[in-house]
């Protein structure tokens, strides 16, 4: 008869959310830091360029937006937390919560992104308006990506809500929380400091 | 567990404001004390929203090693 061993939570193999997740996890990371070291690059070659770009910049909506992601991070947090403990209702309510964070960071960053529009400081306006629309628009995908992820898993949660497996809602979390670690990246670089 | 993620949030919360209140501020080394800011924000997340606290040392080894490598190489551009 074969033995079979339980999953061991703390192997290298099984970080929480999957392996596959953190490798793509990582691969983000290092993709977003490696532009925005060359992004550090090219404003030490032109600083006065970079400093009056950054100057354009409305750091009250970085901060607002921190804040939605920040908060959004730790209703998934709680999400998971309570699906773990057996409490798929208030699971729910934490995920559906987390869903409204992203929602709240979408409309500021669209507002924000009008803004920017109407005062002509597109994509092709400076070296540092294409950094800031190439990155935090591969950000914005991302964060697009990762709503449809936690919404299909809260229907799922509506059909049948003790049907949905710890492993697949901490996938969907871990997703989220990528979304948070490449904008606390972002965040400090384009918007606090040049 | 519950508690410590409340926790958690309040100081990246007041991180994220001490953050916004230095940037107005022109003190010495200011980029490099809003990069490592930003640093603390990054491991809050990674070891207590994603749980990695709990995980094997190696994603948490990575994690820590990546962060301070980005903010290194950041800070000597910057600052």
């Amino acid at each position: 008869m074969i033995q079979t061993q339980p999953l061991q939570k703390t192997s290298v193999y099984y970080p929480p959310g999957g392996i596959l997740l953190w490798i793509i996890i990582f691969l983000e990371l290092f993709t977003f830091a490696f532009a925005l070291i060359l992004m550090a690059i090219n404003a030490s070659e032109t600083p006065e360029l970079f400093y009056d770009s950054n100057a354009k910049l409305n750091t009250i909506y970085g901060t607002i937006n921190t804040v939605f992601l920040l908060f959004s991070g730790w209703t998934m947090a709680r999400s998971v937390s309570f699906l773990k403990k057996g409490e798929p209702l208030k699971s729910q309510l934490y995920l559906q919560l987390t869903l409204v964070g992203g929602l709240l960071f979408l409309l500021v960053k669209g507002i924000e992104y009008y803004e920017k529009l109407e005062m002509g400081l597109t994509l092709g306006y400076n070296l540092f308006f294409t950094y800031y629309w190439m990155l935090t628009l591969f950000h914005v995908i991302h964060v697009v990506v990762g709503l449809v992820i936690l919404y299909i898993l809260g229907r799922q949660f509506s059909t049948s809500p003790h049907s949905l497996k710890t492993e697949d809602l901490e996938a969907g979390a871990a997703f989220w929380h990528m979304c948070d670690l490449i904008w606390l990246l972002l965040f400090p670089v384009l918007y606090l400091l040049f | 567990m519950e508690l410590k993620l409340q926790y958690t949030l309040a100081v990246l919360l007041a991180l994220t404001l001490v953050t916004a209140l230095f940037a107005q501020m022109e003190l010495p080394f200011g980029d490099l004390l809003i990069l490592a800011l930003a640093l603390l924000k990054f491991y809050g997340v990674a070891f207590y929203f994603m749980d990695l606290r709990r995980a094997h040392p190696f994603w948490q080894v990575a994690i820590v090693v990546f962060g301070l490598l980005v903010l290194s190489i950041l800070s000597l551009l910057i600052g």
